[in-house]
């Protein structure tokens, strides 16, 4: 009963603001767009003909078409479905890897703590994304590949906030009484530590959501990604880097979409962090 | 203060090895071999053997690791890059100066407009001008710096004609790349000025300020931003990093030859030394633009500047 | 006939916050004569902090607004100031004391500094001399000269007060507001820091607004004592006035809450219920909905201030005729 007044108030908070309310509608829209992408494009992704490169915006060919002929508003409502599989699942391995990483850390005596924090001082020491260009340097260009390149560069940020929380709910009053009812770690970690350290999780993930996808555009961009003709956002500016005097269409719409991508991403999750910390509002 | 420099220094030096321990394993566990990648398909079993052998291909892991920091630490070598043959530090330290011009003027313009504009905002609150910049500020945080820099490129070199769109041939040239890698980091240093200098203001050191007559411009930047100036420049080194690191899309976007376009033709090269050298030599970059940043804290806070000095005695 | 410093004529003081409007400040009358220090008593929210900020000038606006009345402080009208002028008059005839010492003073500034800056800002002074000057503060204050190029987080409770207090007389203001200066320290070093300002205040001919809500403070210190309840002044006489004849019902709620060491109680007295929401204030009396006199009349209407005596005011019909009585009787 408790913690359900707690999220509806959450909510209610977060619903108040105009900007996260926004934030959350250009998102569910590029939602639906990667969703029923096949519905809304009205060609394909790779549909080359000679006779229309190189078309500026108009009623036919939305967003322009490239220099195969492709239409490009096409391409960019596909390369939503991939933009954002690769901010999720990305944002996921750094989740898990940091989370456990940093859990483990804080809560397994010195030992642990230094080995870990020592092993993500040196990942943090490195520029993040020459991290990630070196991790998929590494791994060669793919898909999945990058995620797991964006997933590991972010991932000592999270085992940061994650060890950095459970050690200051560990040294919490309530946690100190459970233990002396005589709770177990178990109990303890799931009754205090999880849902407590769940409020930073929740905001540093959905603001590295918008993160992840700048890098895997990033990583295309340089051509260490995802590999052509896939309709990645980076991987199109890339390759209309050649055009770009002559054809500006080619560089504006894909950049617009990660840009009102992350922007709707940020928008959520500031609006996250001011509704779960009341405290941190003005 | 100089007991603490140089204890930060050997500090450096762990995590540096460790840099190097993980650029060196991922590039061992990199698919292809690079004697093949140089020499071309063509070559004979004979010619890539020798090349391996040469080049020290054929030692275990381990082996490889230590003769590679053995050479950094008595030689100052960093490797030989398969492509020129030339030593690694040579070749990196030769287009070093690009980067590091462009970093420095980014870094300028990021915290120059970043404090300003957070600033102005904390103090208008709400005001059109708060506003506005919050919009900026978001949309700021939210474009990845390469398109960024092809727009600025669109604008202001194809439409308008008023700048150089690439190369590195006089000031002019690095107006635009400067303005393209310090705006995003602008963008975030002025969204943690504003909610630092917004938390500073209610304090009440800041009523005791006007209590004493003195002016709310003064107040605003003696009492105020230097206490929020704290925070303020941890920001500022974390988005130093950032800038390295986005050094590499933008020298790419602009046609400068500095470090982080070296380290991506060396990774289309498959010239591993080069790429090991470059990553290494970025994050030592990095690591001491971080101890300049601590330093500048005992400057400005004065817990850790009597905490050393109490060191002393 | 002692002359007046200041006189509060018919304060209001409003915030607007997310289109709701805190009455912090209703119509507040007071006087204050040279040399005089007048207690200000009341509870948390009750306003005092308000009308000290009012007097200073440092309501910050927006939300804060000055709605109506009148500061007259040596015979001008503060209100009617600009900007400059008041900075002139701040820190240098006015200065104030605000009540946490722990974040009244700038954490990255020395303390010698901090001292030294009000002088420079009012007084015609080298840097070094403000320094001089600013190391004599702190002698006087009970600190040795020597430590003022130390940082407030050097310093204890007591002695950060010390040098707040220090800040605030170091241009030897006609008038000091000191709001809750004891409130935060540690109950042992309450009375030496109270003795501080009382032996200050006497040897620089002070006025003084002491605002506190412990009575023994105000028995220790003031000669005029005003209560507030929620923006308003409701009882307002000498101390001698207050403590032997308070009869609003709210002054002697707050006296019965007291524990008494003479008298043998078996429970402290408090007061039912809570302070009204500021936002919405009721129509009648604000302290009806707590008053065990309450009549439908005092829900309806706010009775007027009443003159006691020459120097004895309060705002209740209820007091104002058990006043008289008692006094006919006696």
């Amino acid at each position: 009963m408790k913690k359900k007044s707690y999220w509806m108030g959450v909510w209610e908070r977060f619903i108040k603001n105009r900007m996260a309310v926004l934030g959350i509608v250009i998102l569910t829209c590029l939602i639906l767009c990667a969703v029923f992408a096949p519905y809304i494009a009205p060609y394909g992704i790779d549909d080359q003909n000679s006779k229309t490169r190189f078309i500026a915006p108009c009623a036919e060919f939305l967003f322009g078409t490239d220099n195969f002929g492709r239409d490009i508003f096409s391409r960019v409502v596909y390369g939503a479905r991939i933009s954002l599989q690769v901010g999720l699942i990305s944002v996921a391995v750094s989740c898990v890897i940091g989370g456990v990483l940093g859990a483990i850390a804080a809560f397994y005596g010195t030992m642990a703590d230094n080995i870990i924090m020592r092993a993500l001082d040196v990942l943090m020491a490195i520029p993040g994304m020459v991290l990630a260009v070196a991790i998929a340097a590494s791994l060669g260009p793919s898909l999945n590949n990058m995620m797991i390149a964006i997933g590991l560069g972010h991932a000592p940020g999270f085992a940061r906030i994650v060890r950095a929380s459970v050690l200051s709910i560990k040294e919490q009053e309530y946690v100190e009484a459970s233990r002396l009812i005589g709770d177990s770690d178990f109990v303890i970690i799931m009754k205090h530590i999880i849902p407590n350290s769940l409020a930073p999780m929740i905001v540093q993930a959905t603001l590295n959501v918008g993160r992840s996808v700048i890098s895997a555009a990033s990583l295309s961009f340089l051509g260490l990604g995802i590999q052509p003709p896939t309709p990645e956002w980076g991987a199109m500016l890339s390759a209309s880097r050649a055009y770009l005097r002559d054809y500006w269409w080619m560089t504006a719409f894909p950049g617009l979409a990660i840009l009102l991508t992350v922007f709707s991403l940020n928008l959520v999750g500031d609006g996250l962090r001011d509704a779960l910390d009341p405290k941190l509002k003005h | 203060m100089a007991k603490y420099i140089l204890k930060r220094l050997l500090m450096m030096l762990p995590v540096l090895l460790g840099v190097a321990f993980v650029v060196f394993t991922l590039m061992y566990i990199t698919p292809g071999d690079p004697a093949k990648v140089i020499l071309g398909e063509s070559a004979t079993p004979e010619a890539i053997a020798a090349f391996r052998q040469e080049m020290g291909l054929d030692n275990p892991f381990l082996v490889r690791f230590f003769d590679y920091v053995k050479g950094i630490i008595f030689h100052f070598d960093f490797g030989t890059s398969y492509q020129t043959k030339k030593p690694v530090l040579g070749e990196i330290l030769s287009r070093f100066p690009d980067t590091v011009t462009l970093a420095a003027l980014s870094a300028l313009v990021a915290v120059v407009v970043g404090v300003t504009l957070g600033v102005i905002s904390a103090v208008k609150q709400y005001s059109l001008f708060d506003n506005l910049a919050s919009i900026i500020g978001l949309l700021g945080v939210a474009m990845p710096n390469f398109w960024m820099g092809m727009m600025l490129v669109l604008i202001f070199a194809v439409y308008l004609r008023w700048l150089p769109a690439s190369g590195t041939y006089g000031p002019k040239y690095w107006i635009l790349p400067s303005l393209t890698l310090g705006f995003i980091s602008a963008a975030s240093i002025m969204r943690t000025t504003r909610s630092q200098m917004l938390e500073v203001i209610r304090q009440d050191y800041i009523d005791t300020a006007r209590a004493k007559g003195q002016d709310e411009m003064v107040i605003i930047l003696r009492h105020a931003l230097r206490n929020a100036m704290i925070p303020i420049i941890t920001v500022i080194g974390i988005q130093f990093g950032q800038m390295l690191g986005g050094s590499v899309l933008v020298e790419t976007v602009f046609s400068i030859p500095g470090v982080g376009r070296y380290m991506i033709d060396a990774i289309k090269a498959r010239d591993y030394p080069v790429v090991q050298g470059t990553v290494l030599f970025l994050s030592a970059c990095f690591s001491f633009v971080n101890l300049g940043v601590d330093i500048l804290y005992t400057f400005i806070d004065p817990k850790m500047k009597t905490m050393y000095a109490k060191k002393k005695s | 006939m002692s002359e007046t410093i200041l006189e509060i004529k018919n304060l209001t003081i409003h915030y607007v916050v997310d289109k709701e409007t805190v009455e912090a400040v209703n119509n507040v009358n007071l006087q204050i004569n040279k040399g005089e220090t007048l207690g200000l008593v009341g509870e948390t929210g009750a306003g005092k902090t308000t009308l000290a900020k009012g007097i200073m000038g440092i309501i910050p606006n927006p939300p804060g607004k000055i709605l109506n009345g009148e500061i007259i402080f040596e015979g001008e009208n503060l209100l009617k100031k600009n900007k400059k002028e008041m900075q002139a008059i701040r820190g240098e005839k006015i200065s104030m004391i605000f009540q946490d010492p722990m974040t009244a003073l700038n954490p990255v500034m020395t303390v010698g500094d901090q001292i030294a800056e009000v002088i420079r800002l009012h007084e015609h002074v080298s840097p070094k001399e403000a320094t001089d000057k600013a190391k004599e503060m702190l002698e006087m204050v009970g600190i040795p000269g020597q430590r003022a190029s130390e940082y407030p987080h050097q310093f204890s409770g007591g002695m950060k007060q010390r040098v707040v207090i220090a800040i605030a007389l170091a241009c030897r203001p006609e008038l000091l507001i000191a709001d809750e200066p004891t409130t935060a320290l540690d109950v042992t070093i309450q009375m030496q820091v109270l003795d501080l300002m009382n032996n200050l205040k006497k040897q620089l001919g002070t006025s003084m607004v002491l605002i506190t809500h412990d009575f023994g403070v105000v028995a220790e210190m003031c000669e005029k004592v005003a209560i507030m309840y929620a923006g308003e002044v409701v009882e307002y006489g000498t101390a001698r006035d207050i403590f032997n004849h308070g009869c609003h019902p709210y002054t002697r709620g707050l006296f019965e809450s007291l524990p008494s060491l003479n008298e043998d109680q078996p429970r402290l007295k408090p007061i039912v219920g809570l302070m009204p929401d500021p936002t919405q204030l009721p129509v009648g009396c604000n302290f009806a909905p707590r008053c065990p006199y309450c009549t439908d009349a005092c829900k309806e209407r706010k009775s007027d201030m009443v003159n006691l005596t020459e120097t004895h005011q309060v705002k209740c019909d209820y007091a104002v005729r058990k006043f008289r009585e008692e006094t006919d009787n006696g």
